[in-house]
């Protein structure tokens, strides 16, 4: 396998990001939705609270900014539909998932995809694990995620609410009706911190306070609540509280910011929302002295890095302060919910052990994975653990070798400095978002996503990468065009000769395909064929007449044009264009960017002087010139397009 | 390299409009390289001849030769001959040539006209810069061919037309001789442009090349 685009090396559970951004740069909703199903069965959950290790590794950020990749996920989750067809049984193995987090849903999807019979049982009576008892509401409405398990449904996973597993039913119970279980339990058990007070009746605990403020509890907090912890639950139940109890909210946090496990934009978000965040401070006691909270506290110092790399902290001797407060949610880590019956299962420190190679427990045919395997982490974590166990399962079951279904994935190097300067710099769209002052009024979504016009514009930021021209060593002349052409001076002659195209640097602009005099390179993504195949077709459905029109250009309408959308006129071939007037086609319209806005540069001026060119020879071939009409004008709305389109067409009824 | 253009396209349709099966051979050395005889024009080609004759038009076949004035790699496409009346030969002259001595029962014509000895100056633009005369005289001209690029092909010069850099015959030619000037005063050889050079020896028709110690004459 070659390297793979950095986003998609990135994804735990290796989506294609590059794929489904381009399909909606074309305006293809439904195509990136397909995309998106490949491996998740959760896009419209992720498309909001993921932590996008996609975005962290897009090479944009290099040029300016990375691309949104996560809200164009869920412009797409939101904004197309696709049926999930059922995938037949394929096995007589069933597999039962124990709990319906993301870590569970993953598992289950990936083996009915298979082809295995799934079962999951989930100890709440509604299915979705932390994503509904823990990720708050303005990060995910409950509607978006019901629709999402719905779906799962119609997919044939079956799921099965209220059943636990304990002492009555066990694992082993399970094993007699099931060839393997995955346990995806989750870590919502809260590590309580060992001072004096955490009992009384106005501390809270971080995840139970998350469950029943999402459930729709809304506890009397008073007017100073004081969070303890530095991570996403400490955060969130921080942001909660604000909106519950609008009043002052404090975080104490006993290392650094830059310590803070925290999603670095959740607490600049919350921040912002007036929570105040306190470092270096730890609690030591909770008193309630004459009917009013107090919080002891020592300040502590950075000391040399522990085991995990962090820095050791350790109190400031006589830095006692005390912080009034009204309540205290504690949010200072999780561990595995010890209700289940873990059998024959081992767990240490709260978590169960697994051989990390196979998620398999020291229970043969029992794997587990997630937040109960790895201790609190992300969701797109959780579902990358769902996702590997599903297919080690699989392997388990087959016999088939893991490592040939989970191939290592080696992200692309970053963009040569020379290339990069060439790229066009655009800025990143701004999510829509509710204003500041009215997010913490209420639980309502704050970001309200992209329009169509906004999405297309930013997934149109996406360099494509590794999407590059290949040159066909046997067929290259060493002619040096391609490098002559390149508007990015990426093509360079090896010393046999023969050009190259660094994979890694390409920008897919296809003017080398285009040009080399002994087609030589090509594309995989967007064969030669492909413009004359569309053409023919939509001559047939439109009485010969068919429109063309550059998708960067006419980016606010790409998704809804008729005729067909080109990533940049300059990727279409002499001959492509001259094959397209065969039998049957009366008019060719094209639409294109004037020559200084094109995407590529060039593209744009090349696609002008191939038609201008072709003009030359279509008397001689007996054929009016006029069947082409080619204009370059800024058209993002396609209005220009759409008008010229209906006037060709009324002219040749 | 050598430098050609195609025909105009009437007069390619005029060679291969009532022949059955017709063969077009490209060649994948210099007249590729300034796109006349590559598989881009080549497929090109193809379609024009394919869109615009009139039935019965000629079935069409196509084949790339890695350098048609060679004998040895113009047999090895045999096979692709055998079936067809006609070769459409998209090479300069010497591969039409090489094409119709191997095989001589098949009508051979040649899609191109071979139009100099040149070198690409810009993407899609080729000049001529030598006329193959056989007797080089370019450490004389400060490595700039008078014969090919002086439009009057002045062994001495510059005449009086020369005009601001350009040439009296048309104002988008370059003098050659006022860039030989200019050359040679950089090299700090302006002298030798007072030389007169002799006139250049009487070339005999046709031209050969012979190494005696390689050249063997077996069969």
């Amino acid at each position: 396998m070659g390297k793979l685009p950095p986003c998609m090396a990135a994804c735990p559970i290796r989506t294609d990001a590059r794929r489904y951004v381009q399909a909606i740069a074309l305006g293809n909703f439904e195509e990136s939705l397909r995309v998106l199903y490949e491996v998740n069965p959760i896009p419209a959950v992720c498309g909001r609270i993921c932590s996008r290790p996609c975005e962290d590794a897009c090479r944009r950020g290099t040029v300016d900014e990375p691309v949104a990749i996560c809200h164009l996920k869920r412009f797409v989750a939101d904004n197309a539909d696709i049926a999930l067809e059922m995938p037949p049984i394929k096995y007589p193995e069933k597999i039962a998932v124990i709990g319906s987090g993301p870590a569970g849903l993953t598992c289950a999807y990936e083996l009915r995809k298979l082809g295995y019979a799934v079962k999951i049982f989930e100890g709440e009576p509604f299915a979705g694990g932390m994503l509904r008892m823990g990720i708050p509401l303005y990060r995910l409405p409950r509607s978006v995620l019901d629709k999402e398990i719905e779906k799962l449904k119609t997919f044939g996973i079956e799921i099965e609410t209220g059943k636990e597993v304990d002492s009555r039913f066990t694992i082993a119970d399970l094993l007699e009706e099931y060839q393997a279980v995955f346990l995806a339990v989750g870590a919502a058990k809260n590590v309580t911190l060992n001072i004096e007070g955490v009992n009384l009746p106005e501390v809270y605990q971080g995840v139970d306070f998350l469950k029943r403020v999402n459930q729709g509890e809304r506890p009397d907090l008073g007017n100073k609540v004081v969070v303890v912890g530095g991570g996403n639950t400490a955060i969130d139940s921080a942001r909660m509280a604000k909106r519950i109890a609008m009043s002052e909210v404090v975080l104490i946090y006993r290392r650094s910011k830059d310590e803070m496990p925290a999603d670095p934009k959740e607490i600049e978000e919350a921040e912002a929302e007036g929570v105040k965040v306190m470092t270096l401070i730890s609690p030591i006691k909770i008193t309630k002295e004459k009917g009013e909270l107090k919080i002891e506290c020592v300040e502590m110092e950075l000391g040399a890095p522990d085991e995990s790399g962090r820095p050791r902290v350790s109190p400031v001797e006589n830095s006692n302060f005390k912080i009034p407060a009204t309540s205290v949610i504690l949010a200072i880590g999780q561990v595995l919910e010890m209700r289940f019956s873990r059998g024959k299962v081992e767990i240490k420190k709260g978590l169960i052990q697994v051989d990390p190679a196979t998620m398999m427990t020291n229970w043969i045919g029992v794997f587990a994975g997630g937040d109960g395997v790895t201790g609190p982490s992300t969701v797109v974590e959780a579902m990358a653990q769902g996702r590997k166990a599903g297919i080690s399962i699989h392997s388990f079951l087959r016999g088939i070798d893991l490592s040939s279904l989970l191939p290592p994935a080696e992200p692309a190097p970053q963009i040569a400095f020379h290339v990069r300067e060439k790229i066009t710099r655009s800025p990143r769209i701004k999510m829509p978002s509710i204003p500041l002052k009215e997010r913490i009024k209420s639980f309502d979504e704050i970001e309200k996503g992209y329009s169509i016009k906004e999405a297309i514009k930013e997934a149109q930021r996406c360099l494509n990468c590794m999407a590059a021209a290949e040159v066909n060593p046997q067929l290259c002349l060493g002619c040096l065009t391609c490098i002559r052409t390149c508007p990015y001076k990426v093509p360079s002659l090896l010393d046999s000769g023969i050009a190259y195209i660094s994979p890694e640097n390409c920008q897919a602009c296809g003017l080398c395909v285009t040009e080399c005099p002994a087609k030589a390179i090509s594309f995989s993504f967007l064969p030669e064929e492909h413009f004359v195949r569309e053409v023919r077709k939509q001559a047939r459905n439109n009485g010969g007449i068919v429109g063309v029109f550059c998708v960067y250009n006419s980016y606010a309408a790409a998704h809804s044009l008729p005729g067909i959308g080109y990533p940049c006129l300059g990727k279409i071939s002499l001959n492509s264009l001259l094959q397209s007037f065969g039998p049957g086609i009366k008019k060719i319209l094209m639409v294109g960017c004037p020559e200084e806005n094109c995407h590529f540069h060039s593209g744009s001026r090349r696609a002008h002087k191939r038609i201008n060119y072709l003009k030359n020879f279509l008397p001689e071939m007996g054929m009016n010139e006029n069947i082409i009409q080619f204009h370059q004008i800024e058209d993002p709305e396609g209005s220009f397009y759409l008008e010229r389109l209906k006037e060709i067409t009324d002219d040749s009824r | 390299m050598i430098v050609a253009e195609i025909k105009p396209l009437e007069e390619i349709k005029e060679m291969v409009k009532d022949k059955k099966g017709v063969l077009l051979v490209g060649c994948n050395t210099c007249t590729a390289v300034c796109f006349s005889s590559g598989k881009r024009e080549l497929e090109l080609l193809q379609t024009q001849l394919d869109l615009s004759l009139e039935n019965p038009k000629p079935a069409f076949w196509q084949v790339i030769v890695r350098r048609a004035c060679e004998p040895e790699m113009v047999t090895e496409i045999s096979d692709y001959t055998r079936e067809v009346e006609a070769i459409l030969c998209l090479s300069c002259g010497i591969g039409v040539q090489t094409l119709s001595d191997i095989f001589p029962k098949k009508q051979v014509f040649p899609a191109l006209n071979t139009s100099f000895l040149g070198r690409p100056e810009k993407l899609g633009f080729w000049q001529e810069v030598c006329v193959a005369c056989g007797d080089c005289i370019l450490h004389l001209t400060g490595g700039i061919c008078p014969l090919s690029r002086c439009a009057k092909g002045l062994l001495n010069g510059p005449c009086g037309g020369s005009h601001e850099g350009k040439c009296e015959v048309s104002p988008d030619i370059p003098c050659a001789w006022e860039e030989i000037f200019t050359r040679l005063k950089e090299k700090n050889q302006l002298n030798m442009i007072r030389k007169t050079k002799e006139p250049r020896k009487v070339i005999r028709k046709p031209r050969y090349l012979l190494r005696e110690d390689i050249f063997e004459d077996e069969k």
